[in-house]
């Protein structure tokens, strides 16, 4: 069951571009009951399974920008830690509300993501040039290999450090606030930004994995199988990317989330 | 960026030498890191399960998962490093499994290490240094706890 839970998160991660926390979260607190710190640090395992899973491929198919990502850890892993140090001092109830806002959050913005390849070229970037972070991926929907430039770097790491800040929170990966930051704010292709919150992912998560350790909130009975079944749907669902039409999948994932946060909420506020 | 395509094939991309070499790097650290704690999980799960096989065991562990236990059931509750090698030394399941957890947070860290020394060869200095930084800010948070 628990190995279940974990291949879910992790094939619906891969594809979406998020490390899957916001399935296991939920799962754990409401269909098990557990505390949701043992739940939290239990996800956050999970999420650096999953995304290093999926890394493997992106990184490998040269969709992740490397460059992009390890400039925008900066930003992630200090807000990562800031994050877990605030989730120790606020209580439970105060965290059911601030995921189902998160989850109510990701579910617009997935839903709402539409085709933002054919934008006009953005304004130049000093940051972005001086840092060399532009790059060209090989689009398999487009069939060809598609240039690009980087816009806004300062700006980005100024919202990674809130994405950063969250996962340390909550125990996810939250690609939901990675991936708009990068598509909308940096002017990344959709899909290098997906690859690279895939890529960004384990790091942020680590971050705050090393805080949930150190304070004995990782639950190695629940951890274990939640990993193993993330890594096996990682593989399963960074293949499969290319071939399910993108439109379907968003909506469904749109829904369930939304749904998810709803019972989150009535949870924490009830 | 783009060197033209060798093969017929438009979907080809050569990304620059130096990416490709940085790409090779980090694709192998996650490999390894994943296939050793992803073995070391299995057996660790394996062992706990085998330890703790009787339903009333299985009972008193959901129930104090419930109220905010970590390691519930009376098993020893590895904390530190320390902690996890004396429980590996008596073959302890919960000591193994977060061996494989501690293998599975130390690849992505290993994956920045693995960067800076690249970045390092290619004289990109602006990304040892962020790769430096990133890398100390990780270390930090097993302190921080």
């Amino acid at each position: 069951m628990l190995l279940g839970i974990g291949v879910v998160a992790g094939g619906l991660g891969a594809l979406l571009g998020l490390g899957g926390g916001f399935i296991v979260v939920p799962a754990l607190t409401l269909l098990f009951g557990v505390n949701i710190r043992i739940a939290i640090g239990a996800s956050l395992v999970s999420v650096i399974a999953t995304s290093s899973g999926a890394a493997v491929a992106f990184v490998r198919g040269h969709m992740a920008n490397l460059r992009v990502g390890n400039f925008l850890e900066l930003a992630t892993v200090t807000g990562a830690i800031s994050g877990a140090l605030l989730a120790s001092v606020l209580v439970p109830r105060v965290l059911y509300v601030v995921f189902a806002l998160a989850l109510a959050q990701s579910a617009v913005s997935v839903a709402r993501r539409k085709r933002l390849e054919d934008r006009p070229p953005p304004a130049p970037d000093p940051v972005a040039d001086r840092l060399h972070l532009h790059g060209a991926y090989p689009d398999a929907a487009r069939g060809r290999v598609v240039e690009y430039r980087v816009a806004r770097a300062p700006g980005g790491l100024a919202l990674m450090y809130g994405a950063g800040v969250l996962s340390g929170l909550l125990g996810i990966g939250s690609g939901t606030l990675k991936v708009p930051a990068m598509d909308l704010a940096m002017s990344l292709p959709m899909k290098v930004s997906t690859a690279t919150s895939n890529f960004m992912i384990g790091v942020t998560a680590a971050a705050s994995t090393g805080v949930y350790f150190a304070r004995g909130d990782i639950s190695s009975l629940l951890a274990a199988p939640i990993a193993i079944g993330g890594v096996a749907g990682a593989m399963v669902g960074s293949r499969l990317v290319g071939h399910l039409p993108a439109r379907g999948l968003r909506i469904v994932f749109a829904v369930v989330v939304f749904a998810v946060a709803v019972q989150m909420l009535v949870k924490g506020l009830g | 960026m783009s060197t033209a395509p060798e093969t017929s094939d438009p979907l080809h991309y050569e990304p620059p030498a130096a990416m490709a070499r940085l790409e090779a790097a980090v694709t192998v650290v996650l490999r390894i890191g994943l296939a050793l704690s992803m073995a070391v999980l299995v057996v660790g799960t394996l062992v706990t399960l085998a330890a703790a096989s009787t339903s009333a065991q299985a009972g008193r562990t959901v129930g104090a998962l419930r109220h905010g236990a970590a390691h519930p059931g009376g098993l020893a509750i590895p904390r530190s490093v320390g902690a996890v090698a004396r429980g590996l030394a008596h073959g302890q399941g919960p000591a193994i499994v977060l061996l494989g957890v501690l293998l599975l947070v130390l690849t992505p860290i290993s994956r920045v290490a693995v960067s800076a020394v690249v970045y390092a060869r290619e004289h990109d200095t602006t990304f040892v240094v962020i790769s430096v930084v990133v890398f100390a800010l990780l270390v930090a948070s097993f302190a921080l706890g």
